[in-house]
């Protein structure tokens, strides 16, 4: 019987007909660091379940926090995009999603944050900054930018500095 | 007494000489029968031998100037002749030398031996034949020499007759018809006494200068001993004094003929010195005036001083060509040392300098002296001070003198020493040196490239070989510092087979089960425990314990040989109380007993194959897991609030930890088919 709570075992069943697919996942799983391993084996399933009372998701929303969080482990997924994903896999609102998100990154993640930052910045290098910190916090969905302004107020480009440039890095 | 008579006879003289000035000396007139006056009697007397030593001057100024025009060198019948008959008799003793240079060098005599004295040996073996040609160079060369200064001087004797014009010695009138009074006889004594003094200088000069050549000839002659005697270092004097006569006997012309020629040149400049002198014409000059009022010749200052110059030069020069000759001979050695010493400061390519190259020649040398020849067979014939220690410790080994395995505590010292003078030394040449020189020197190289984890499997086992193998506590040493891990699968096999030390043989077949270097088949691996367990280990649980290090390669065959030792009595499996003896219970025991890290590193074979029907060990890890899960049964989580989380059973945490070791994707997609 499958434990939808927990990240390892939520598609393993699924993943061992295909040898290909198996291979992928195995190699994944047996590359990953110990204290991952053991966080997505025996902390992971707990914790899911716990929040899937808390939320009151179904099945089906437990398996894909599951796999939501087995995905982030295993690097698949960018940490920053966890709100947006936890909203739209599990169909929950954005306020919501970022309370979760936090919640997991805060609790079920933080024995071994500094591993998951280490591996987010290996896959994900174009995306997080060299601000380890920001790198795992969840973002909101950013408003669409203001119109350009057909006449933008005269800059002295050569004597002011443009903070602009440092507060997105 | 002879001292005492001269002096009376010199007072008695001078005295009659002294009383002569008062004799009267006015001419008395007389017939012809009458006698001669005492003062025609003196006349007569120092005109004679005024005469006869002008005459003797000229024969001597005629024989030096030949004596100094002779050459000493060339072509002398006499010479060469003699001298082959030395060269001979020198060329016999080298006989002699070389027998007593063996005994030396047999009998260790200090300078007498062979590395002593075979290189002057050699040089003087060859150079005793050249002996004379090179004496005849020297002559030749210094021959140069001497003829820059008769060319400038041309015939000594007419030129002390031009500048010493011994005419104005002479009275200006007839003695026969000159009257003797006033200064005449004066005139006289004095140009006895200057002429004297020439001739005087001109004999010594003459004596030196015809001594020389059949000195030089002599010295020619025995060259060839002169040379031999550089061969042995007590005789060596005997050289140094030859080559410093030799060079005295031939510089003493040319720094003669200096002299003279410094002199003669004084004298052609003897109005010009004296005028500067006192600074007035040549025609008032009071150094030109007769001394003496009454004198009737040119019996002038001027005279009287160059002629002593010119006895001083002649004597003077004489003895300080001595002087200046014997000072080359004797600084002949230093000036060979200082000779030496330049050359060898020369800059050369490659080695610095000659001084550099001879330091390093006495390095290389202190080597070989060390360890012999590099060649290994020749490093037979001669070792070194490390050979005959090596000889000396077998010795004490033959006899059972001193301690045991001496030899081979040599021989590890000798590689310790080795290695220590070779440490710094890269890997690429370390490998070069591997296999070259002596065995003892190879095997420091190549204990320093095991040290760098640089050589190979083979060269691992060779060098073994070298050591001696097993007989040997070097060898023994050195194959139990090897980590077998980095040998080829043969390459332990033939190790085992090879080596007869039950250490080194039980840690090579260690590594050989823990790597599955157990034969072909299942059942091969199962011979292969079973026997060596046997063959290696007395004890049981030391059987249980090397057949167990092979449980990652094949685990049933682990068990099996178990089992076959357990039922031969040879080893003993309990389970709790109960000996155990079967392939199932004793599988069944070792699983109960394995922790999940060592479940999951067991063989894939054993876990079996996915979709294919379970094995005998997969069927015990699940049950094991089973009966943990029942054992610690699994809490269901609670709703709350807060809600409690649910506990994983045993079995459940079992599963985990045994996936979370595995390192093989076919094993970890069996090992979660396993349910709790």
């Amino acid at each position: 019987m499958i434990n939808i709570y927990s990240p390892y075992e939520i598609d393993v069943e699924k993943f061992s007909s295909d040898p290909r697919v198996w291979e992928i996942f195995a190699n994944k799983f047996m590359n990953s660091l110990d204290n991952i391993k053991n966080l997505m084996l025996l902390t992971a399933p707990g914790y899911s379940w716990i929040l899937a009372q808390t939320y009151d998701f179904s099945d089906l929303q437990s398996a894909d926090l599951s796999r939501i969080i087995r995905d982030i482990l295993f690097g698949d997924l960018f940490i920053g995009d966890m709100v947006v994903t936890i909203s739209q896999k599990l169909n929950i609102d954005l306020q919501t999603a970022q309370q979760m998100s936090s919640k997991i990154i805060n609790e079920l993640f933080a024995p071994v944050i500094e591993d998951i930052k280490k591996m987010q910045r290996e896959k994900f290098p174009d995306r997080v900054g060299q601000g380890g910190a920001s790198a795992t916090r969840p973002t909101m969905p950013q408003p669409p930018p203001p119109p350009q302004m057909k006449n933008a107020p005269p800059i002295n480009q050569g004597n002011v500095i443009d903070l602009r440039v440092n507060s997105n890095s | 007494m002879q001292l005492k008579q001269r002096q009376k006879i010199i007072g008695v003289v001078t005295i009659v000489a002294f009383l002569s000035f008062f004799l009267p000396t006015h001419f008395v007139y007389a017939f012809w029968w009458d006698l001669p006056s005492i003062n025609d009697l003196v006349a007569l007397f120092f005109q004679t031998v005024f005469n006869l030593i002008g005459g003797v001057i000229a024969v001597v100024s005629t024989a030096l100037n030949y004596a100094v025009s002779v050459r000493a060198g060339g072509d002398i019948p006499v010479v060469a002749t003699t001298w082959k008959i030395l060269r001979d008799f020198s060329n016999m003793i080298f006989i002699v030398l070389l027998i007593y240079m063996a005994f030396a060098t047999i009998f260790d005599q200090g300078k007498y031996t062979f590395k002593d004295m075979i290189v002057r040996f050699l040089i003087v073996a060859v150079l005793i034949n050249f002996s004379l040609v090179i004496g005849i160079f020297v002559i030749d060369a210094v021959q140069v020499l001497t003829n820059i200064f008769l060319g400038s001087i041309g015939n000594i004797g007419d030129r002390l007759g031009q500048y010493l014009s011994p005419g104005e010695l002479l009275p200006s009138s007839a003695i026969g018809t000159a009257s003797l009074a006033g200064g005449g006889l004066v005139s006289l004594i004095f140009a006895v006494i200057l002429s004297s003094i020439l001739l005087f200088s001109m004999l010594v000069a003459l004596a030196f200068a015809f001594i020389r050549v059949p000195i030089i000839w002599m010295l020619l002659v025995v060259s060839p001993l002169a040379w031999m005697s550089h061969v042995l270092p007590n005789s060596e004097q005997w050289w140094k004094k030859w080559w410093s006569l030799f060079f005295g006997w031939n510089l003493f012309l040319p720094v003669y003929l200096f002299f003279i020629y410094l002199g003669l040149l004084f004298l052609s400049k003897r109005n010009e010195i004296i005028n500067s002198v006192i600074q007035v014409g040549t025609t008032t000059n009071p150094a030109n005036t007769p001394l003496v009022n009454t004198l009737t010749n040119g019996l002038t200052f001027n005279l009287l001083f160059f002629y002593i110059f010119a006895a001083v030069v002649m004597v003077g020069g004489t003895w300080a060509a001595t002087k200046v000759t014997s000072m080359v001979g004797t600084g002949f050695d230093k000036g060979l040392g200082w000779a030496k010493g330049l050359v060898k400061k020369v800059p050369l390519p490659y080695v610095g300098n000659l001084q550099g190259a001879e330091a390093g020649v006495k390095a290389r040398y202190g080597q070989f002296q060390q360890e012999g020849f590099k060649n290994p067979w020749l490093n037979k014939v001669y070792g070194g001070k490390e050979a005959q220690s090596r000889a000396d410790a077998r010795a004490r080994d033959f006899f059972r003198v001193g301690e045991r395995n001496a030899i081979e505590k040599q021989e590890a010292a000798e590689i310790a020493t080795n290695k220590a003078k070779i440490r710094n030394m890269n890997t690429n040449d370390l490998r070069t040196r591997m296999s070259t020189g002596p065995r003892v020197q190879q095997l420091a190289v190549r204990e320093l490239l095991k040290e760098r984890n640089q050589l190979t499997g083979a060269e691992i086992i060779e060098t073994y070989r070298m050591h001696g193998g097993d007989h040997t506590e070097n060898g023994r040493k050195f194959i139990g510092s090897v980590d077998y891990g980095k040998l080829s699968g043969t390459e332990r096999t033939n190790l085992l087979r090879e080596s007869t030390d039950p250490t080194v043989r039980q840690k090579i077949a260690a590594v050989m089960a823990e790597k599955g270097n157990m034969g072909t088949t299942p059942a091969d691996h199962v011979d292969w425990l079973a026997n060596n367990a046997r063959e290696l280990y007395a004890q049981g649980s030391e059987r249980i314990e090397f057949i167990q290090k092979a449980e990652k390669e094949d685990f049933m065959a682990t068990i099996e040989a178990k089992s076959r030792l357990a039922a031969a009595g040879e080893i003993e499996i309990r389970d709790g109380a109960a000996i155990i003896t079967t392939v199932p219970d004793i599988l069944r025991a070792r699983v109960q007993k394995m922790k999940a890290d060592a479940l999951a590193e067991v063989d894939r074979d054993a876990w079996g194959t996915f979709g294919a029907p379970p094995t005998d060990f997969f069927t015990e890890v699940q049950d094991k897991i089973r009966a943990l899960q029942v054992a610690q049964p699994p809490v269901a989580g609670a709703a709350g609030p807060p809600p409690i989380p649910p506990k994983p059973g045993g079995g459940e945490v079992f599963k985990a930890n045994i996936l979370k070791e595995v390192t093989d994707n076919r094993k970890l997609r069996i090992i979660n088919t396993i349910t709790p």
